[in-house]
C-alpha cells in the first residue's frame, strides 16, 4: 500500500527522538530530479493519473467526438461496473490470491437476478439473492483455496466452468429479458447532477472499499496477510478468515458489477461476462499497480486502471478500428504493466 | 533392487486395465459408443488435445502453467487460413503458423524466467494477445475453406488409423526420446522439484524454464494446425476450450501441479479419458456446457487427490517407517 | 600412527588464515554499514588423511566458516588456500571442481528425482550426445556399494531415510572425486547405529587420503572420530589441538569465556505469583514432556543447542502449534484448547526467532508493524483511526528508542536491532502477562543488545513474566533469574542464577552420554514446520 496523501519523503522531520546515530537513509543524496522520479516510482498512482490525463488529452485531440461530455459520461458509465469488479479482485490479489472465475460469476449472477425478478417481481429481493449468490460462490472458492489448499488459479479456473454451467442450467441456455422495473431501469438511465447513477454507485463502492482497506482493522489485516501471512498469524490475525473473506468480497463485488451491467443491457444471459470480463478485470487491477504477490495495491490505482481500459476501448470504437483488436491490446497492456512493475520493484529493491 | 520400477510398471498396467474395462463396460451401456467411427472420432479429438497436453506437461513439470495454449491454437489456425487465403501454399503457411507458436512461447519463457513473474499471469497476458489477434485476423479474411489435401490430413486415415493419431503418437515418441536420451527431462524435473538445488547442481535453470514454454508454444501451434485441418477452417474461438482441457488432461494423468513429477504418456492417457467422458456425455444428450462443468469438477477432484495424496502418503509412510524402526531397534 | 605425525608428510588441502566475514545479506555481501563480524579471526588447516573436528558454541561461527570454506559465501579478510591456490571470488559449482563437497544439514537433493539422477544432476554422463544411463547407474551403484550400504539407485530420494540421503550425498562427493569433505553436524539426526556406520565410513575415506572437516556439538564424537580439533569462539579460533593430546575439559574451556561486552548487570527483583505453567506439555513429535513455570516479574531463560526443541516448546506454549498432550496454564487457567489468537488476547506475547520472516512485515511501515496487535482497538467499531495508530506508534518508537526518520518508513529500511525492537514493540501497546522471546538478540549489534536487555528488564519490572530462549550463554546467565536447560527435547536441568556458569550449562546441554542419546532422532532444524502453520490453528 502506498501511504495515502502524505509526503512519503523529501525532508520529513525525524520522529521518535535521537536523530544522531546513522539511520539507514535510502536515497537522501539523490538530486532534485531524482526526487521526482522517486516520487513517481514510489507512488505509482500519481504516474497512472498522469498517464490517464495524457491519454485523455491525446484522445480529445485525435479521436473525433471523444471529448464531448456525453462521451466522457459514456466512458465513465462503462468503467463503472468494471471498477466495481476490479475493486473486488483487488481484495483477492491483496491477500495473495487470484480469481479467474469473475467472468463466469457475471453470467451466473445476471441469470439469477433476472430469474428471481421474473418469478417474484421484486427488485430488492432479486438484488439480494443475486449478491448472495456471488458471495456464496466466492466463499466456496475461498474454502477450496484456504483449507483444501488447491492453488487459487486452478480452483477458480475450474469454478469458472462450473458457474457457467450452473448459469446455463438455470437459464436453459436462452436469453432472459428483464421484466420492466422502474427502480432497475432508473439505475441505468438516471443521473445525479449529470453524473449517471451507475457512476455514483461505483464511486460509493470505491469510497467504502477505500475506507475498509485504509481505515479498518480488516483492511489492514488483508494487507498484512498479503505481505507476510506467517507474521500476520503470529501477531494474532485470523489468517484463514481474512483469506476466505477476500474471496467472498471479490465475488460479491463481481455480483454487484454484474447487476450494474445487467441494468445496462437489460437481459440475463450466461455469457454476460465470460472470459473477456475476467481478463478486463485482472488487467484493470494489474494496470492499476496491484502486485500479484500480495500486499500492494490501491483502490484509486485500480479505478484509474479501469478508466484507462475503457478509454482505450472507447477510442478504438470511435476511431472505427475494428473492436476485435481490443483483446490483443488488453493482453499487451497486461504484459507491459507486468514488465514495468517488475522493473520498478527491482529499482526500489523492494522485497515481496 | 528394481522394486520401484516394477511398482511403477504394475501401477501403469493396472491403470490401463482399469480404463479398458471401464470403456468396454461403457461401450455396452452407451449405444454408439463402441462403434468404429465413434472411436475414430474420439481418438482424433484426443490426438489434438494430447499434443497440447504434452506441452502443458513440460511446463507443469517445471512448476509452472501455460494458460496461453488455447489462444495460441486459435491464432495459429487463423494465421494459416489467412495465409492460404492470400495464396500462400499450405505447407509454408503451416511453417509460419508454427513460428508464431514458438514466438509466443518465447515471450512466455522470457517473462517467466527472466522477470520471475508468476507463470499464470504471464501466460494469461499472452493468451489475451493471441486471442485478440486471432479475432482481428479472422475478421479481416473471413472464413475461407482450406485446400483439400490439407483438410484430408485432418480427416483421413492410414491403415484405419487417423493421420492425426499418427502425428500425436509420433510427437509423443519424439518427445519421450528427447526426454529420456538427453538431460532435458531430468533438468525439467529438477527445476520444478527444487529450483535452488537444481541451480546449485549446475542445471541451467533459466534456459530449462524457457525451453519448456517455447516447446509448449510449438506444440500448441501444432495442435492448432491439427484442429484447423480437422475442421477444414479456423474460427478465432476454436482453440479456447483447449486450455482448460489440457490442464485437466495433465492433472488427470497425474502430473503434479506443484512441479517435479509427471509423464508425457500419462497426460496423453488423461486426454483420451477426458475426451471419452465428454463423448459419452454427448452421446447421452448432455448439453455442451455440462461437459465443461464435468471438466471443471474433474480438475478440482484430480488436484484434490494430488494435493491431499502426498499428505496421505506421508502419514502412511511415516507409520511404516516407525514400525520398521521399532523392529530394527 | 597419527597421519599428522610428520609435519610435512601430509599435503595441506585447505589452509584458512585469519578469515573475516561481516554480517551479510541475501547475496552473501556485507550488509551496508555493518560492523558486525561473524568471523573475526578464524583459522583452519586441513590435511590429506585427517578428520578435523570443528567445535564451538551456538553462534560461534562454525556454520559461517564452513559456508566460506564451501564457497557458499565470499570472505572479506584473511586468506584461503585450496590445494595451494589462493581462492578469491567463487561460486558453488566452481568449488565442486576444486574437489570440495559440503554436506549441509539441509540436504541438497531434489526429492522427486531418483538417486542416480540426483548424483549426476548438472553433470550427466554422455556417450556421444546421448545420456549414458547404464554407465551412470553402474557407477552410482558402485559408489553406493563402496559405502557398504544398500540403497536402490532407482528409488526417488524422497523415499529414503535421512541417513540414506546423507549417504547419497557422500556417494555423490566420492563420485566427483572430491578430496575435501565437509560435514555440517552430520550426526544430529542419526540414530546410534547410523552414526557408527557413518564413522566407519569416514575412517575408510580418511585412509584413502581424503581430508574431512566434521562439525559437531558432541564432544565424545570428537574423540571417537577426529585426529585434530579446532575450536571457535565468537568468530575467533581459540586453538587447534591434537585429539590424542587433549581432553574434554580443555576443549570446553576454549569454547567458553566470552567477552565482557555481552554481560549485563541485571537488577534483582522478587518474583510474584505464577503466570505461566506447563504441565507435561508435549510438543508434536517431541520425545519427552516438559513442565516449567514462570512467575510475574521473572525472566526465565531456556538454554540448549539448536535443535534441542526450544522453539517447538515456545510455539506450543503460545498456541502456534498444537500440543501432543499435556497442558498450558496462564495465570492458573487452562488455555490448552485455545487457539493462538485467543491466547494472545488473553495476555501472551510471542517474538519468534526468525525476525524477518515471522517477526515483522518488512514492506509495511513501522507504524503498521507496531500497531498490528492493536488494530481492533484503535477506533470506533471496526475502523482504525490513523491518528490513533500514529500516536500509538510514535509513543512506542519513543519508548523503544527506535532510530528512524518517520513512523511511515518501511521496516526493511531499519537495522537488525531496530527491526527487533519493532518485533517486540508490537506487544508493548498493552501490558501482556507472558512474553515468550525466541532468540531476541540474535544478529543484533552490541549497543542494540543493551537496549533490548533494558527492555526485557522493564517488562519484568512491570510485572510481566518473560520466557527467553537464547543460545548466548553469557547473556542467558546474566539476564535470567532461573534457567532451564533443554537437551534432545527434554528439560535436562533447572539452574538458579547463582549456580549458573557457562561450563555447567554447556555440560548439561551437550548430549555427551554416548551417542545412544540420539537414538530418537531430533529435527535438526529448530524452525522446521514453523512456517505457515500458525494460521492452521488460529
Amino acid at each position: 500500500m502506498t501511504t495515502p496523501g502524505a509526503p512519503a519523503s523529501g525532508g520529513a522531520p525525524t520522529v521518535g527522538g535521537s536523530p544522531t546515530i546513522h539511520a539507514p537513509t535510502p536515497a537522501t543524496s539523490r538530486s532534485r530530479l531524482g526526487g521526482i522520479w522517486e516520487q513517481l516510482s514510489r507512488n505509482p498512482t500519481l504516474g497512472l493519473l498522469a498517464l490517464l490525463l495524457v491519454m485523455w488529452v491525446l484522445a480529445a485531440v485525435f479521436v473525433p467526438n471523444f471529448g464531448t461530455p456525453e462521451n466522457i459520461r459514456n466512458v465513465l458509465r462503462q468503467a463503472s461496473d468494471l471498477s466495481v469488479a476490479a475493486i473486488g479482485i483487488l481484495f483477492v490479489l491483496l491477500v495473495g490470491g487470484i480469481d479467474l472465475s469473475v467472468g463466469a460469476a457475471y453470467g451466473l449472477v445476471s441469470v439469477v437476478l433476472v430469474t428471481v425478478m421474473i418469478e417474484t417481481g421484486s427488485f430488492p429481493l432479486s438484488l439480494a439473492v443475486a449478491l448472495a449468490t456471488g458471495v456464496v460462490f466466492g466463499l466456496v472458492n475461498g474454502v477450496l483455496v484456504q483449507w483444501v489448499r488447491i492453488p487459487a488459479f486452478i480452483t477458480t479456473l475450474g469454478s469458472f466452468y462450473i458457474a457457467y454451467a450452473i448459469a446455463q442450467m438455470i437459464s436453459a441456455g436462452s436469453m432472459l429479458s428483464m421484466p420492466a422495473d422502474d427502480l432497475f431501469v432508473g439505475l441505468q438511465t438516471g443521473d445525479l447532477f449529470g453524473i449517471p447513477y451507475l457512476v455514483v454507485l461505483a464511486g460509493l463502492v470505491a469510497g467504502l472499499a477505500w475506507i475498509v482497506l485504509n481505515h479498518s482493522s480488516f483492511g489492514r489485516s488483508v494487507v498484512a496477510v498479503g505481505y507476510n501471512r506467517v507474521t500476520a498469524g503470529l501477531s494474532g490475525i485470523r489468517v484463514p478468515t481474512i483469506v476466505v473473506s477476500c474471496f467472498a468480497i471479490g465475488s460479491g463485488m463481481a455480483a454487484l458489477a454484474a447487476v450494474m451491467l445487467t441494468s445496462r443491457v437489460q437481459i440475463g444471459v450466461p455469457t454476460l461476462g465470460g472470459f473477456n470480463t475476467t481478463f478486463e478485470t485482472i488487467t484493470a487491477a494489474v494496470v492499476g499497480g496491484t502486485s500479484l504477490f500480495g500486499g500492494r495495491g490501491t483502490v484509486v490505482g485500480v479505478i484509474i486502471g479501469a478508466i484507462i481500459i475503457r478509454t482505450i476501448g472507447n477510442s478504438i470504437v470511435l476511431l472505427n478500428i475494428t473492436p476485435l483488436l481490443y483483446q490483443a491490446v488488453m493482453g499487451l497492456l497486461i504484459v507491459t504493466s507486468l514488465v514495468i512493475d517488475a522493473t520498478r520493484s527491482r529499482y526500489l529493491g523492494e522485497r515481496t | 533392487m528394481l522394486s520401484h520400477q516394477r511398482d511403477r510398471l504394475l501401477r501403469a498396467i493396472a491403470a490401463v486395465v482399469l480404463i479398458v474395462v471401464t470403456l468396454l463396460l461403457v461401450g455396452q451401456l452407451v449405444p454408439y459408443f463402441a462403434t468404429l467411427s465413434n472411436l475414430e472420432n474420439i481418438l482424433s479429438q484426443a490426438a489434438i488435445l494430447s499434443v497440447v497436453a504434452f506441452g502443458m506437461t513440460l511446463v507443469i513439470v517445471t512448476g509452472g502453467i501455460d494458460l496461453s495454449v488455447g489462444g495460441v491454437m486459435s491464432l495459429v489456425g487463423v494465421t494459416e487460413v489467412s495465409l492460404v487465403s492470400v495464396g500462400v501454399t499450405w505447407p509454408l503457411a503451416v511453417v509460419v503458423g508454427l513460428g508464431v507458436g514458438v514466438l509466443l512461447g518465447s515471450v512466455n519463457g522470457l517473462i517467466v524466467s527472466r522477470l520471475k513473474l508468476p507463470p499464470f499471469i504471464a501466460t494469461f497476458g499472452t493468451l489475451g494477445i493471441a486471442a485478440g489477434l486471432a479475432l482481428y485476423l479472422a475478421d479481416l479474411v473471413g472464413r475461407p475453406i482450406l485446400p483439400s489435401d490439407f483438410v484430408s490430413l485432418g480427416n483421413d486415415t492410414i491403415l484405419g488409423v487417423p493421420y492425426l493419431v499418427v502425428l500425436a503418437v509420433v510427437t509423443l515418441l519424439v518427445l519421450e526420446v528427447i526426454w529420456r536420451v538427453t538431460s532435458w527431462g531430468v533438468h525439467l524435473r529438477a527445476t520444478g522439484d527444487n529450483l535452488a538445488v537444481a541451480r546449485l547442481s549446475g542445471v541451467p535453470v533459466l534456459r530449462v524454464l524457457s525451453s519448456a514454454y517455447v516447446v509448449s508454444g510449438l506444440l500448441a501451434a501444432t495442435a492448432g494446425t491439427m484442429l484447423a485441418a480437422r475442421l477444414g477452417t479456423a474460427s478465432p474461438l476454436q482453440g479456447e476450450p483447449f486450455t482448460l482441457s489440457a490442464v485437466a488432461a495433465c492433472v488427470i494423468g497425474g502430473v503434479d501441479l506443484f512441479g517435479g513429477r509427471g509423464h508425457l504418456w500419462a497426460a496423453g492417457a488423461g486426454a483420451i479419458f477426458l475426451v471419452s467422458i465428454r463423448n459419452i456425455l454427448n452421446l447421452q444428450g448432455v448439453q455442451p456446457f455440462m461437459q465443461d462443468f464435468v471438466t471443471g469438477m474433474l480438475i478440482i477432484l484430480a488436484v484434490l487427490v494430488t494435493v491431499q495424496g502426498p499428505f496421505l502418503r506421508d502419514v502412511l509412510g511415516s507409520a511404516i517407517v516407525s514400525v520398521r524402526g521399532e523392529r530394527a531397534a | 600412527m597419527t597421519p599428522v605425525a610428520g609435519e610435512d608428510a601430509a599435503t595441506i588441502l585447505l589452509d584458512a588464515q585469519h578469515i573475516q566475514k561481516y554480517a551479510y545479506d541475501d547475496e552473501g555481501r556485507p550488509i551496508r554499514g555493518t560492523d558486525v563480524l561473524l568471523l573475526a579471526d578464524a583459522c583452519l588447516e586441513l590435511r590429506a588423511g585427517e578428520v578435523h573436528a570443528l567445535v564451538g558454541e551456538n553462534g560461534a561461527g562454525k556454520t559461517t566458516l564452513i559456508k566460506v570454506l564451501g564457497g557458499a559465501l565470499p570472505y572479506e579478510g584473511g586468506s584461503l588456500h585450496v590445494m595451494g591456490h589462493l581462492r578469491g571470488e567463487t561460486t558453488i559449482s566452481r568449488v565442486r571442481n576444486e574437489g570440495i563437497a559440503v554436506i549441509w544439514q539441509e540436504f541438497s537433493l531434489a526429492p522427486h528425482l531418483t538417486v542416480v539422477e540426483n548424483m549426476y544432476l548438472g553433470r550427466e554422463l554422455r556417450r556421444g550426445r546421448r545420456l549414458d544411463k547404464r554407465e551412470m547407474r553402474l557407477q552410482a551403484a558402485e559408489a553406493i556399494a563402496t559405502l557398504g550400504v544398500s540403497i536402490d539407485p532407482d528409488s526417488p530420494v524422497e523415499r529414503l531415510s535421512t541417513s540414506q540421503q546423507q549417504l547419497v550425498e557422500i556417494a555423490r562427493a566420492l563420485n566427483e572425486r572430491s578430496r575435501i569433505l565437509i560435514l555440517d553436524e552430520p550426526t544430529a539426526s542419526l540414530s546410534r547405529f547410523e552414526t557408527e556406520r557413518l564413522f566407519e565410513l569416514l575412517r575408510r575415506l580418511r585412509a584413502d587420503g581424503l581430508g574431512i572437516i566434521f562439525v559437531t556439538h558432541r564432544l565424545d564424537e570428537v574423540f571417537t572420530i577426529s585426529d585434530r580439533v579446532s575450536v571457535l569462539k565468537d568468530g575467533r579460533s581459540t586453538g587447534t589441538l591434537r585429539t590424542s593430546e587433549t581432553n574434554k575439559d580443555e576443549i570446553v574451556e576454549r569454547m567458553v569465556g566470552r567477552h565482557l561486552d555481552s554481560v549485563y548487570q541485571r537488577r534483582r527483583t522478587t518474583p510474584g505469583e505464577i503466570a505461566l505453567e506447563t504441565r507435561d506439555l508435549l510438543p508434536m513429535g517431541a520425545p519427552a514432556p516438559v513442565s516449567i513455570t514462570v512467575r510475574r516479574g521473572e525472566i526465565v531463560g531456556i538454554a540448549g543447542l539448536v535443535g534441542a526443541g526450544r522453539t517447538e516448546l515456545a510455539r506450543v506454549i503460545v498456541g502456534a502449534d498444537r500440543a501432543g498432550s499435556g497442558s498450558v496454564l496462564l495465570n492458573g487457567q487452562d488455555v490448552t484448547s485455545w487457539p493462538m489468537r485467543r491466547r494472545l488476547d488473553a495476555g501472551f506475547a510471542f517474538v519468534p526467532e526468525n525476525r524477518k520472516d515471522q517477526g515483522v512485515i518488512l514492506p509495511l511501515p513501522i507504524m503498521r508493524n507496531l500497531a498490528i496487535t492493536e488494530w481492533p482497538r484503535l477506533g470506533p467499531g471496526p475502523l482504525v483511526l490513523p491518528q490513533r495508530e500514529r500516536r500509538l506508534a510514535t509513543s512506542l518508537v519513543d519508548e523503544l528508542s527506535i532510530v528512524a526518520r518517520s513512523v511511515r518508513q518501511p521496516v526493511f529500511t531499519l537495522s537488525g536491532g531496530n527491526q527487533q525492537r519493532v518485533a517486540i514493540g508490537k506487544w508493548l501497546a498493552r501490558d501482556r502477562l507472558v512474553y515468550v522471546l525466541d532468540e531476541p538478540t540474535r544478529g543484533v549489534d552490541v549497543s542494540a543488545r543493551y537496549a533490548l536487555y533494558e527492555l526485557m528488564e522493564a517488562i519484568a519490572d512491570r510485572g510481566g513474566a518473560v520466557l527467553m530462549i537464547s543460545s548466548d550463554l553469557p547473556e542467558i546467565i546474566s539476564m535470567s533469574d532461573r534457567i532451564y536447560v533443554m537437551r534432545v527435547g527434554a528439560i535436562s536441568s533447572e539452574v538458579a542464577r547463582e549456580d549458573a556458569t557457562e561450563q555447567s550449562l554447556l555440560t548439561s546441554m551437550l548430549p555427551d552420554r554416548g551417542v545412544g542419546d540420539a537414538n530418537a532422532p531430533v529435527r535438526a532444524d529448530g524452525s522446521a514446520g514453523a512456517d505457515g502453520s500458525a494460521e492452521a490453528d488460529a
